[in-house]
């Protein structure tokens, strides 16, 4: 049975999908279903493979999101628009030079947000993705479930709020104290991420 | 010749106990997540994972469950927590929905709150 609250329209889809992730929501899956089907309805006819096409909105959806998720005040009623114009643009530099990375459109979006090493960067500096990866496959490895559950909920406000969340922020979300807190990512830092070289 | 390979009852029994804790020490959204996948197309599947948050995805690395590239496969591991887990029930779909209508009403009440707002403070001018 169909749902008669779901978006129908690329614009109710990207209006809702905005709505969710501004209030804090992890994903939307029915916006993202019509987005991904009414964006690649519009690049039907535009003789590009199959393949290129769900690349290019897979693209052009996850920047999106990555833009509101990130913090960009993009307005829920007009960001049907915004995701349009974007995969229209998108498909234009496809043209252009295929297999090239599609640049960032800030005159879109605005300035460009974290990705993910630069969280992860946030949380040490002279870590990368790769590293936190490796750091909490680690410390799942050693059942460090607390460590691994504070990292976790840290990044998440990073991602949210575009910088470093206070310890209590992250200790209230998981119900424990900013100390034990402070241990958690302490004990990241130091046994899970790799250490800079000393200065000579 | 048979093309499979031979039952290993100590690899399988290992696997199922990496599969348990694995969906035990999961966080409530990560298994929400899972959940509403289960029946997604594989096409929406991986737009779904691409675009949730970095920790979502690294919560699912770090316990085997998605693979670290950009692509966002689930791993085989990953695809037996898809089969084992429920999917997400109707009154949370319900819930789900509810809630984001409700989202959506307050924030019309917001704007109409703010232009009525811009309206008095215009007249007062």
């Amino acid at each position: 049975m169909t749902d008669p609250s779901a978006p129908t329209t690329l614009d109710e889809a990207a209006a809702e999908l905005v709505h969710a992730l501004q209030d804090g929501q992890q994903f939307a899956l029915a916006s993202l279903a019509v987005l991904q089907r009414e964006l690649t309805r519009r690049l039907a006819g535009q003789d590009l493979g199959a393949d290129t096409v769900e690349e290019l909105v897979d693209q052009v959806v996850v920047r999106f999101v990555q833009a509101v998720r990130r913090g960009r005040p993009i307005r829920p009623d007009g960001s049907g628009a915004y995701i349009a114009r974007s995969l229209r643009n998108a498909a234009v530099d496809y043209h252009r030079a295929p297999n090239q990375v599609l640049p960032f459109e800030e005159e879109i979006y605005g300035a460009m947000p974290l990705d993910d090493d630069q969280l992860a960067r946030l949380l040490a500096k002279h870590a990368a993705r790769a590293d936190v990866l490796d750091g909490l496959e680690a410390a799942v490895a050693d059942q460090r479930y607390t460590v691994v559950k504070v990292v976790l909920q840290w990044l998440r406000l990073a991602e949210r709020f575009g910088e470093e969340p206070s310890s209590r922020q992250v200790g209230l979300d998981l119900d424990l104290s900013h100390t034990a807190v402070n241990d958690a990512l302490s004990e990241f830092r130091e046994r899970y991420l790799p250490n800079p070289a000393p200065d000579p | 010749m048979s093309n499979s390979a031979p039952h290993n009852p100590s690899k399988s029994s290992s696997l199922r106990s990496q599969l348990q804790a694995g969906l035990e020490r999961l966080g409530p959204d990560t298994v929400q997540l899972l959940q509403s996948l289960k029946e997604a197309s594989p096409e929406l599947r991986r737009l779904a994972l691409q675009t949730s948050p970095f920790a979502t995805r690294a919560e699912l690395i770090a316990h085997g469950l998605l693979t670290r590239d950009e692509s966002c496969e689930m791993t085989s591991l990953g695809n037996a927590a898809l089969e084992v887990l429920q999917p997400l029930a109707p009154d949370a779909r319900r819930e789900l929905a509810a809630e984001a209508q409700r989202v959506l009403d307050e924030a019309n009440r917001e704007a109409t709150a703010g232009e009525t707002e811009s309206e008095s403070v215009a007249e007062a001018v």
